[in-house]
This record gives C-alpha cells, sequence and structure tokens, in this order.
C-alpha cells in the first residue's frame, strides 16, 4: 500500500468531527461604504502605497514620465506593451531616457512597471496575474514597483473577486495580491519597508475620462 | 525540530526568572498585536466572519479525503508532481529525493511550520545541501541556531541588540541599533541566495480543492521569491491544509492578518496553480506539491478532530497568560501556547508532553481569540484526563481530588470539614490571610498557589445573621 492509499484509507475511515454543527453557504461579509475608488485611494494609501490620480491613458503616460523624470530612474523591468490596455510605455521610456534592461539583468533595475489586472478596494490592493507578457519578478525584484491600474478595474472586496473569477484563476500559474510595500515587523515589532520585495509602491489610477 | 516538551516545568522556570524576556514578550513586542485585536474586536462584522472561516474549516474536514483528490487531481492536470508523506521520515526523505535528483546545492526557504515539525533543515543539510530560511524572522532564528518562539513572529524573544551582535559577528554588519539597517543587511545577504537557488521550499497557507490553487500569506515577499525565482519549487502542507472553495478561502483569507497581526491584509497573498504554464516568461519549471499526514488522520480519528480546524494564526498565544509569561520556548517544541497545548501531546504522543494540557489557568481567552473558534480549554481539560496523564501528580493528587468530591457533594461533612480546616490550619495561617509552610503534600500544591486561609466566619455563618 502507498502512503497516497495508506492516508486516504486512514481519513476516511476516521472518525471526523462530531455531527451537528450547521455548516451554510458563504455570504460576503465585508462591505465598502461609499464610492468604490475613493475608498481605494484612501485604502491604498494607508498600506503606504502612493497613489496618483489621473484623467485617462494620455495623461497616465505623461504622469509616469514626470515621475520617472523627478525620481531619476535610469533603467527598468517592465511587462510586455502588449501586456498594458493601451500603448504608450515605449514612448515613455524613451522621452524620459530610461532604459529598458532585458529580464536576465532585472535584478539591478531601478524600477519595475506593471499593469493591473484589478484593485481591490476595501483594502487598496493590487491584482497581478502572471501571463504572456506579464512576468511575475518585475513587481518583485526592483526596489519600487510602479503600476497602471484602470478605475474601471476596481471591485469592492477581495471577495467579489475571487468569486467572479474562480474558473479562470488556473489559467496563471502565478496570481498576487499586493497591498502597499513589502514589510516586516520581525526586529522588535519595528515595522521596516522592503525586506524582499519592493520597499516602494505607487499606484498610477487611470480614471475614465 | 527536536521535541523537548517533556520539560515544560523546569523550563518555564528559567523562562519566568528571565526579565528581559518577560519584559520583551509581555511589555513591549506584543502590545501592537493586542492593541490591533482589541481594535478588531469592536468592528461589526466580525462575528460573523468568524462563523463563516470555521464554517468553511468544519466544511472541509468533513470532506477531506475527496478535497486532496480534487487538489491532486488538480494539479497534476496542469504538470504539477504530488507526492504523499505518511510521517516526517517519509516526508523529509521524498523532499531530500527530489532535491538530489535535480542535483540542488542551494536551497531557500520560505516559512513552513510543518517542515519545522519534520525537522527537513537538518535532513537536507545532512545531506550535503545549504539549506537558507529567507523569513527575515527564521533567518535571525537559523543563524543563531534557535528555534521560533512565535507562530508567526520567530524571534519575539529577541532583543535588538541580540541581532545587531548576531548579524555582527555572522554577516560582519557593523553594529547598529536600527533595525532597518539589519533588515538591509540581511536583504542584500538572501538576495544573492534568492537568486542561486537551486530549489525553493515553502509551506502552505492554504490549499483550494475547487481549481486546486495553492495559498501563501506573506508581508515580505520571501514567500514570492522562493515560489518565483528558483527553477523548482517543492510546496509542503498539512494535510488539513485545505478548504473546498474561493468563496471560503476568502472568509479565511480577510480573517487571518487581522487576527494574527491586526492588519486589515496582509501585504502578499500568492495564488499558485502549477508550474509555469505555456507562454509565461518566468516563474518555476516545476512544481512539486507534498502532502504531509505526521500524526493528523489520527488526531481527525480523536476526540480532538477540533484542534484541526486551527489556520495557525497565533492568537490563542497572544491572548494567553501563560504563553505571555513564560514565552514559546518553554513549550519545548514548534507549536507554542493553547494550540501547541493540544497538538504538541497528539502529535508527539501523550508521554512526550505530559505537562502541556496542565500549563493552561483554563480562564478561555483563547477560545475568544480564536478565529476559527477551537474550543481549547475544552480539549486541554479532556487531555487532562487521558491515561499517561491521569497519574501526573501521582496518588496524592487523586486521592485528594476523590476527597475534595466527595467533601463537596455532602454538605454536611463539607461544613464540618470546614471547621476542622480551620481549627487545623491555624499555625500556619499568615499575616496577610494565607496559608503559609503547610507540611508534607500540602506544601506541594501550595508552592506555586496562594491560598486564603479559611474565614474565621464561613459565608453560611454570615448568612445566618450576626452572631448572639
Amino acid at each position: 500500500m502507498t502512503a497516497r492509499e495508506a492516508v486516504l484509507t486512514a481519513l476516511r475511515s476516521a472518525r471526523g468531527l462530531p455531527v451537528g454543527e450547521q455548516v451554510t453557504e458563504p455570504i460576503p461579509v465585508l462591505q465598502v461604504e461609499g464610492d468604490p475608488t475613493h475608498a481605494f485611494e484612501r485604502n491604498a494609501r494607508a498600506l503606504l502605497a502612493e497613489v496618483h490620480r489621473t484623467q485617462g491613458w494620455q495623461a497616465a503616460w505623461q504622469h509616469l514620465e514626470s515621475l520617472i523624470r523627478a525620481r531619476g530612474w535610469q533603467t527598468a523591468a517592465t511587462w510586455g506593451a502588449s501586456a498594458f490596455p493601451q500603448p504608450g510605455l515605449a514612448d515613455v521610456l524613451a522621452r524620459s531616457g530610461c532604459r529598458a534592461l532585458q529580464p536576465s539583468d532585472w535584478v539591478s533595475a531601478d524600477v519595475g512597471i506593471t499593469g493591473a489586472d484589478a484593485g481591490i478596494a476595501a483594502t487598496g490592493t493590487i491584482v497581478l496575474a502572471s501571463g504572456p507578457g506579464k512576468p511575475r519578478s518585475v513587481s518583485l525584484l526592483p526596489p519600487v514597483h510602479v503600476a497602471l491600474l484602470a478605475e474601471s478595474r476596481i471591485v469592492p472586496t477581495i471577495e467579489d473577486w475571487l468569486v467572479v473569477n474562480a474558473q479562470a484563476l488556473p489559467q496563471s500559474a502565478g496570481v498576487v495580491f499586493v497591498s502597499g510595500p513589502s514589510r516586516s515587523g520581525d526586529i522588535e515589532m519595528v515595522v521596516t519597508l522592503g525586506v524582499h520585495g519592493p520597499g516602494e509602491v505607487h499606484i498610477v489610477l487611470v480614471c475614465s475620462e | 525540530m527536536k521535541p523537548v516538551a517533556k520539560d515544560f516545568i523546569p523550563a518555564s522556570r528559567i523562562a519566568l526568572a528571565d526579565d528581559h524576556l518577560r519584559k520583551a514578550i509581555f511589555a513591549g513586542a506584543m502590545r501592537p498585536y493586542l492593541q490591533a485585536a482589541e481594535r478588531w474586536a469592536e468592528t461589526s462584522g466580525r462575528e460573523r466572519l468568524r462563523t463563516q472561516a470555521r464554517e468553511a474549516r468544519v466544511r472541509a474536514l468533513r470532506k477531506l479525503p475527496e478535497l486532496l483528490e480534487r487538489l491532486e487531481k488538480n494539479l497534476l492536470s496542469r504538470g504539477a508532481k504530488v507526492l504523499w508523506a505518511a510521517d516526517a521520515e517519509e516526508a523529509n526523505r521524498l523532499i531530500a529525493q527530489e532535491c538530489v535528483a535535480r542535483d540542488a546545492r542551494l536551497v531557500v526557504k520560505g516559512k513552513s511550520m510543518v517542515t519545522e515539525e519534520t525537522g527537513l533543515n537538518q535532513h537536507l543539510e545532512r545531506a550535503g545541501m545549504e539549506v537558507v530560511e529567507s523569513d527575515l524572522g527564521e533567518f535571525i532564528i537559523q543563524l543563531a541556531g534557535e528555534t521560533p518562539s512565535h507562530i508567526i513572529a520567530p524571534v519575539l524573544h529577541k532583543s535588538k541588540d541580540a541581532i545587531a551582535k548576531l548579524f555582527s559577528e555572522r554577516l560582519g554588519l557593523p553594529l547598529t541599533d536600527d533595525p532597518a539597517e539589519m533588515m538591509r543587511a540581511a536583504r542584500s545577504y538572501l538576495r544573492e541566495k534568492f537568486l542561486r537557488a537551486d530549489v525553493g521550499i515553502s509551506g502552505v497557507n492554504l490549499a483550494v480543492a475547487e481549481t486546486g490553487g495553492l495559498v501563501l500569506v506573506t508581508n515580505e515577499g520571501n514567500g514570492r521569491m522562493v515560489t518565483t525565482l528558483p527553477r523548482t519549487h517543492i510546496a509542503v502542507m498539512g494535510l488539513e491544509r485545505v478548504v473546498e472553495s474561493w468563496k471560503d478561502l476568502a472568509s479565511i483569507v480577510q480573517l487571518l492578518p487581522r487576527v494574527a497581526t491586526g492588519q486589515s491584509v496582509s501585504t502578499y497573498v500568492s495564488i499558485i496553480h502549477g508550474p509555469r504554464q505555456q507562454g509565461e516568461p518566468d516563474g518555476p519549471e516545476e512544481l512539486v506539491l507534498v502532502i504531509v499526514d505526521n500524526g493528523r488522520s489520527a488526531i481527525l480519528n480523536s476526540d480532538y478532530a477540533e484542534s484541526l480546524l486551527c489556520i495557525r494564526c497565533g492568537a490563542c498565544l497572544n491572548a494567553c497568560p501563560v504563553y505571555r509569561r513564560v514565552g514559546g520556548h518553554a513549550y519545548g517544541w514548534v507549536y507554542p501556547g493553547p494550540i501547541g497545548s493540544v497538538i504538541s501531546p497528539l502529535l508527539l504522543g501523550l508521554a512526550e508532553a505530559p505537562d502541556l494540557p496542565m500549563a493552561s489557568s483554563l480562564c478561555g481567552a483563547c477560545r475568544d481569540a480564536c478565529p476559527v473558534k477551537i474550543d481549547l480549554p475544552e480539549m486541554l481539560v479532556r487531555l487532562r484526563a487521558e491515561p499517561p496523564m491521569r497519574r501526573k501528580g501521582g496518588r496524592m493528587m487523586s486521592l485528594g481530588m476523590k476527597m475534595w468530591r466527595y467533601v463537596m457533594l455532602h454538605p454536611s461533612v463539607y461544613r464540618w470539614g470546614l471547621a476542622a480546616t480551620r481549627f487545623l490550619t491555624r499555625p500556619w495561617h499568615g499575616e496577610d490571610g494565607s496559608l503559609r509552610g503547610l507540611p508534607g503534600p500540602a506544601s506541594a500544591w501550595l508552592e506555586s498557589r496562594d491560598l486564603p486561609a479559611p474565614a474565621p466566619r464561613s459565608f453560611r455563618a454570615l448568612y445566618r445573621g450576626p452572631e448572639r
């Protein structure tokens, strides 16, 4: 008998929990009050992410350009151009003199630039799903992560997004919910940012014009 | 990790005498947790969420074999490999085999309680591999050659200065009292390890059977590193950590950070559905899931099945007056605090941890704090009555308890007994109204307890009215 069979047999014959406890279908519990976009902004800021509100993609790309100039980022790791809802990234990088690196050099990039598959209003979280043109390490290796999020992709709670996307989830081998910069409180409970992931997260919110 | 759970009483004495430790745990380190827990206790929806999280776990345990098979089937269909281990030794052997087959020299690890339980690191090191813990707390523990003292804050017991000293000895970092600087030193040391590692090993917070997803909840991002950069990812999970659906997962994932650290959400929640898929630019090329029993199916077949609902959040530790005074190391194994007092004896054998079920005042704070409402006090009491435990304290204890029961059931005996006790114990009535220095077996009982001396007039006498 293999370990698999032995374990499953043991589980099948186990007494288990006492019967009698009622179990119901879960219903969403946590709600978002007011306008989801405002809630998203407020909650993302509370997590120490910086939120930049812009009107339309044109303005969003312009804002990204001025951000790159202001911060002096020289090199970038980015998602593929096709992974963004609108073209414009290549121009931004060219105009601001920021070099897009090859994947093998991403570990030394100043900034990682991604889109976002969804935003969660209740917590200020962004959702990134891996896929063609959407490498996971762009939002992980550089010390700064900039994500462009379309306002139309904001949903009220984690639950809303998970339930709607449950069946589509396996299409991405890696989905990650990102809530602000990487943090640790291990040393005497003092919060430090940027332990392994980015210590700085910017969300460029692309609102409908 | 080698269990020393047998020595709770001496270990707790040592811990109690350690002023720094007590201050660190009780005064400083745990305060943010406790405050967060209080804030959260006032939130609307909390009870509803707790109920749903519990129901999600109950449903999962009722369908456990079926859910594990669904999880396996879904993962296999996307090219992952699934292995089963009946015990710790088999888990270690299987994981080592997978590493050796890939000629792995360097293994990076994310946080995993179950591999602490099986002693995986030592096993891989004996097989000649370099094994590096990458959670900041676990990394510090590993450098110091110690064991974690808290389920989610492994270095709760260590002072900043001790960590600075450790880093200067082991990483060559100039002495500093700035945690951020220590963090940066660890970051750059570990960054290089992540990039060179052949295999990443992670735990699994929860798996979702519906689609075969593995969920990891972290704050630092080491969990992402370990499951993204190395060519091979080996995930290790205790067989009870599965839920049926994403709805169920949502209840738990919204609750876990709130009760564990007071955050509304953890920084990273990773959902993994197999190795790198067609067209994906990065991620591991291979995923191996190891499902570990190691005593869990036996617990499911016992009176303590409810303990398998646990989501390892640490809330019961934070709430427990005993844990808060003695810290995690006194418990002598991987799982400290109330949940440890229940599951360590079950996983190790009752005779290996006879004192742990006694390490509780049964105040019920753990049950109130538990997000899935596990009735820990009830289980602690039941464990105390298990055969190997019952003789704890010897014949005098059980004789004393039998006498006490008899007295409490017979009012006239109680009345006479009380009067006799008042008279007989008179020589030992202390100034402060307590009993001091009783002889014989009673001295052992009073050694760690303050017992008031019988009052000059009993309640019954007072109730009858003033003396005439």
